[in-house]
């Protein structure tokens, strides 16, 4: 079962698909900061002084951590980075949904227009669980830079 | 795997946003805004522009509808500043406001019978119960739903945002995130439904007479 779940191809298929997800995710919402900014304050979680901030950081954090994984580079880091942003994606969904908010997810910028939900939670839970194996596993099959040692 | 890693790609990426952000037409102000409503009284602008000028020259370079200038029925005083200031303001086309201006009701009014665009930010259920007559409804918290009706604004043209009244921020965010995507000439009826009802100004459905 072992040898099954860190067989190399399938490490290699998961590493993908999560690199796409964010390059995706990250590229949506550098085309429209503005509506991102949007967004994010629609939550009502993050601080004034920081939400432009964030709206223009975080979607290149997203972007950049995505390329990486599809090239392999830095797996296990940026495979965490990526389970750190899925927890605080999970939480503000989470916190926004108990105080009943009828918003925008703000997922993938302006592709999505799906509001926060349930299945919001899971499908970011799922995510997770894919970082999370990458990061136990790690992936170094057709990479550019491992930095494994 | 080195922890450290994850702080340089961090770093790395947030310098790249930073950096692209800055450059970027659509880029965004780090610097938070003032909240602070900036009043106009001076909408009168928009007459002037669309009265018929004395220099007939210039007529054809601002494809002024003809229909528009008997409709502005211009008061003897009106005609007077216009005239002084008309051959400056007939070759300036309305220039970009700094930020979204806020309104009387009786300026909106104004604005509302030279058939400016009203633009509602309310949700779409208290747009649908009634409205400023002729007015598209863009309801804030469903921006990324409603993004096809920014098609019918015209950038190079004011118009003007409206809420629930002085105390609902909707139209103040949408006139700010309008802003960003580049429409600068952006009016902020403050006022709002509450005003233009009191007023039984001109609406979509007939008010209830109880």
């Amino acid at each position: 079962m072992n040898s099954l779940l860190s067989n190399k191809f399938l490490l290699l298929i998961i590493r993908f698909i999560l690199g796409f997800v964010f390059i995706y995710a990250g590229a949506e919402k550098i085309l429209e900061p503005g509506l991102f900014a949007n967004s994010i304050s629609n939550y009502r979680l993050v601080p004034e002084l920081l939400l432009n901030l964030i709206a223009v950081t975080l979607p290149w954090i997203e972007l950049i951590t995505g390329i990486f994984l599809v090239f392999g580079i830095a797996v296990k880091e940026n495979a965490i980075i990526i389970n750190i942003l899925l927890v605080l994606f999970i939480v503000m969904i989470a916190i926004s949904l108990f105080r009943g908010l009828n918003i925008e997810c703000g997922c993938f910028g302006t592709a999505g227009g799906t509001k926060i939900s349930v299945y919001k939670i899971i499908e970011n839970i799922l995510l997770f669980a894919v970082g999370g194996h990458l990061i136990k596993y790690d992936s170094t099959f057709l990479s550019f830079l491992s930095t494994k040692n | 795997m080195q922890f450290k890693n994850i702080l340089y790609i961090i770093t790395f990426s947030s310098v790249l946003g930073l950096t692209f952000n800055h450059f970027n037409p659509k880029g965004i102000s780090l610097i938070v805004q003032n909240k602070e409503r900036v009043w106009t009284d001076s909408v009168q602008h928009i007459n002037e522009d669309s009265i018929v000028a004395d220099d007939s020259s210039a007529i054809g370079k601002y494809n002024i509808n003809q229909k528009d200038s008997t409709k502005a029925n211009p008061t003897e005083s009106n005609k007077k500043t216009v005239k002084s200031e008309n051959t400056e303001k007939i070759k300036n086309p309305i220039k970009d406001f700094e930020k979204p201006l806020a309104i009387s009701l009786a300026n909106a009014y104004k604005l509302f019978n030279q058939e400016i665009l009203f633009v509602d930010a309310r949700n779409r259920e208290d747009y649908l119960r009634n409205h400023i007559k002729n007015s598209i409804n863009i309801p804030f918290y469903q921006f990324e739903e409603y993004s096809s009706e920014l098609k019918k604004i015209d950038k190079e043209k004011p118009f003007v945002i409206y809420c629930n009244g002085k105390d609902c921020d909707m139209s103040d965010m949408l006139a700010d995130v309008l802003f960003t995507m580049g429409y600068r000439k952006i009016y902020l009826f403050v006022g709002g439904w509450e005003e233009w009802e009191a007023s039984r100004y001109p609406s979509s459905l007939p008010y209830d007479h109880n």
